[in-house]
């Protein structure tokens, strides 16, 4: 028995199911908003809707309530699924018109309208309702209509990949679940029996090789195989692709076991099929070098860096954190260029409570659209919104600052709500204090900022920022500017400590020879396991400065092999008290390069780094005045911090 | 034809971009060509016809190609190694003809 109530009957009907004791007919004329009258028709009208006796009973002391013996019809009613649905029951039928022409590939609009109890006019309605659905969410022309016939329109390839994108669309939105789509779809070549077979069948694929899908992926991929073998079963064959198909290895496994299993799959199956699982996440432990397209990287390095740019945060500090969007962005990619980009419930939501994670996502936006000529969708900024808002609240280490107070009490209160009010996610004030007091406490707590009002002092490690007056724009300005020299400065220091390493610095107080000094680099290279034969490295290295010498300015040398690559990326150093003669040139610092066959962003920001520093007469006569190999890492360090980068 | 020479710190290249520009000159060709280091490939999109990468730079073919959509190559290391500009120069007209 199917109960069609409106939505203010079920509403009513909701209220008294959550209320068992009874609600008084005051009480839910105000809680529908109507006159107590109605209330009373539309309790009469529910009860005359059930067929029962009366659902609604009514006392004196109670009110109106359920009858208790109808309870668990009611409670029946709201959970089965057409309950409070009344907008997508009208899609439903789109969906089942859809079904019933993709069976019999063309029908006659009377036959459907019969099956479905719709007038002639009502089918009309629908259908053009429908296919307007259809194209504009998924571009899609699939069913026609000429007069009063129905028909499927295009190429089986295409047919499938529309299907796949309708399925996993919907669900998404939750409407409806996999098996009622199947079913529509596939009417009655749909067997429940089979199908679980077939979720049987592919989740013990994955479970025996320790992979973790999600509900939706393992669903989704069963859906796809069905109608794949349902639409050959019934003649609607893809064409065979020219030349051959290319599966993923880890996706060619995949069809290589259901072959296996017996389900007959041709090459042109494949390719649809793998257009979609293309786009799930299908592999194990992922880890951020396996499989990862150089694509992704280079994009995920043009977010980080523009978010450098113009919000001044560190995304490379963490690289959890890293490998993490990543793989996120891998698979983003991935679903653009097979056009599943999925929806993102709770988009709006998103929005509203990160609004500046979003806004900083938005940079995402002109970086995809660069190389792939596209937009990405609201819904996959917002995915990357909630890596940034988690960033932000959990990775982010805010710098730490200190008031140095201004005997006005009132410019202090101003300038730290100035700073809680622009710099929330950068700046965290941890004290106020005088000025005799800041030695003191720079001893025994770390701070990276200190903020001095109405006074001249800087300190000279400390970052310091002198306040003038009361802040206004270009107060803002420079803070900003400072805050973002922080960062850079803080990220040279890793990326220097990351490839500097005492071990393979070397200082030569005598005269020696430029060959000597790279064969010496480069057994010390070898004890370090940064490369892998100390001959081979060295030769190739010597043999390179032959034809393409590599001097920046006239007092640094930058040698590198052109051919032999390193096992693990690191760089030797050579400081020369002597300075060796070369072509007319004094060299003082010699840094040889080993590096690792792969793409490594950070070494092209320490490239940087030394053409600036190759350039200052003064930075080479600081680092080629250090006495210790300790020494050498921290006067690097300072230089970086001292020069004007990026 | 525009050529754009891509290697690790952009700094070795000048000479194979003089020894190209050399033999350009010598068959009466119009080429334009610049080395850039890798790091500042962003920027190029779109301006170059055929980019050559650094025997050092193997690994990064595939990536270059997908930001600037020409057909890239690694130069052959004796021809690098040699600063070869006649052979490079037939290299980047072979892949451009490809």
């Amino acid at each position: 028995m199917i109960h069609m109530l409106t939505r203010r009957q079920s509403k009513l009907l909701e209220m008294l199911l959550n209320n068992v004791q009874g609600v008084t007919g005051t009480k839910l004329a105000e809680y529908l908003e109507v006159s107590s009258r109605t209330v009373r028709n539309e309790i009469s009208e529910i009860n005359r809707i059930w067929e029962s006796e009366s659902v609604i009973k009514s006392s004196r002391q109670r009110g109106y309530f359920i009858e208790p013996a109808e309870m668990d019809s009611v409670r029946d009613y709201f959970l089965s699924e057409k309950h409070g649905k009344t907008e997508e029951e009208l899609s439903d039928r789109g969906w089942m018109i859809l079904g019933m022409v993709l069976r019999r590939g063309r029908a006659d609009i009377y036959d459907i309208g019969d099956a479905l109890a719709l007038s002639e006019p009502a089918m009309y309605k629908e259908v053009s309702r429908f296919q307007k659905k259809l194209r504009q969410e998924y571009q899609s022309g699939l069913l026609q209509m000429s007069g009063d016939r129905l028909w499927i329109e295009g190429e089986e390839a295409d047919i499938r990949q529309t299907l796949f994108r309708i399925i996993k669309n919907e669900t998404q939105n939750r409407t409806r679940n996999f098996s009622w789509f199947l079913r529509t779809f596939l009417q009655e070549d749909f067997d429940l029996g089979e199908y679980g077979w077939m979720v049987s069948l592919v989740k013990e694929y994955f479970d025996g090789r320790y992979i973790q899908i999600s509900d939706d992926s393992l669903y989704m991929a069963v859906s796809a195989v069905y109608i794949t073998v349902v639409r050959n079963n019934r003649n609607h064959r893809v064409a065979e692709p020219k030349g051959a198909a290319s599966a993923k290895e880890e996706l060619e496994k995949f069809f290589d076991y259901l072959k296996g299993q017996g389900i007959k799959l041709g090459d042109g199956d494949i390719q649809v099929l793998e257009g979609l699982l293309h786009s799930f996440k299908m592999t194990g432990e992922v880890s951020a070098d396996s499989g990862i397209d150089s694509l992704s990287i280079q994009i995920l390095e043009d977010f980080c860096h523009d978010v450098m740019e113009k919000y001044h945060f560190d995304l490379w500090q963490s690289q959890g954190f890293y490998d993490n969007i990543l793989i996120h962005i891998e698979y983003m990619m991935q679903r653009l260029e097979t056009g599943y980009e999925v929806k993102n419930p709770i988009l709006n939501d998103v929005k509203k409570q990160y609004p500046y994670a979003y806004e900083i996502s938005m940079l995402m936006v002109s970086i995809v659209y660069r190389y792939k000529n596209c937009y990405i969708q609201d819904d996959e900024i917002s995915f990357i919104a909630i890596f940034v808002e988690h960033f932000l609240e959990n990775v982010n280490q805010k710098l730490k600052a200190v008031i140095i107070s201004s005997t006005r009490f009132s410019v202090n209160s101003i300038v730290n709500n100035w700073i809680q009010a622009n710099f929330q996610n950068q700046i965290e004030t941890e004290a106020m204090l005088p000025k005799h007091n800041l030695e003191q406490y720079l001893k025994e707590h770390p701070v990276d900022l200190i903020i001095s009002i109405m006074d001249t002092f800087v300190h000279p490690t400390v970052a310091t920022f002198r306040v003038d007056g009361i802040p206004n724009q270009y107060t803002l300005t420079a803070m900003n500017a400072l805050v973002h020299k922080i960062r850079m400065n803080y990220r040279f220091r890793e990326i220097i400590k990351e490839y500097f390493n005492n071990k393979i610095i070397r200082i030569y107080r005598e005269k020696v020879e430029f060959e000597q000094v790279i064969r010496e680099l480069s057994a010390a290279l070898k004890r370090e396991d940064c490369i892998f034969d100390v001959r081979e490295f060295a030769e190739d290295v010597l043999q390179r400065e032959v034809n393409y010498p590599t001097f920046i300015g006239d007092w640094f040398m930058l040698p590198h092999p052109l051919m032999t690559f390193a096992k693990k990326t690191a760089i030797g150093v050579a400081v020369l008290k002597q300075a060796i003669k070369l072509q007319e040139k004094e060299i003082q610092l010699v840094f040889l390069l080993a590096m690792e066959r792969k793409q490594n962003e950070q070494i092209g920001v320490l490239f940087e780094l030394f053409r600036h520093m190759a350039l200052e007469r003064s930075a080479i006569r600081c680092l080629a005045a250090v006495e210790t190999e300790e020494e050498f890492t921290d006067a690097l360090i300072r230089i970086s911090n001292s020069l004007e980068i990026c | 034809m525009k050529i754009l020479l891509c290697c690790n710190a952009g700094m070795s290249s000048s000479i194979l971009v003089k020894k190209i520009r050399e033999a350009a000159e010598k068959r009466g060709m119009d080429v334009t060509i610049t080395a850039v280091p890798n790091a500042a490939i962003r920027d190029e999109v779109g301006k170059w016809d055929v980019c050559l990468v650094g025997p050092q730079l193997v690994y990064a073919v595939a990536n270059i190609k997908s930001q600037l959509n020409i057909p890239v190559a690694s130069v052959e290391p004796r021809t690098y190694a040699m600063a070869d500009g006649d052979k490079a120069l037939d290299f980047a007209i072979s892949l451009i003809e490809g």
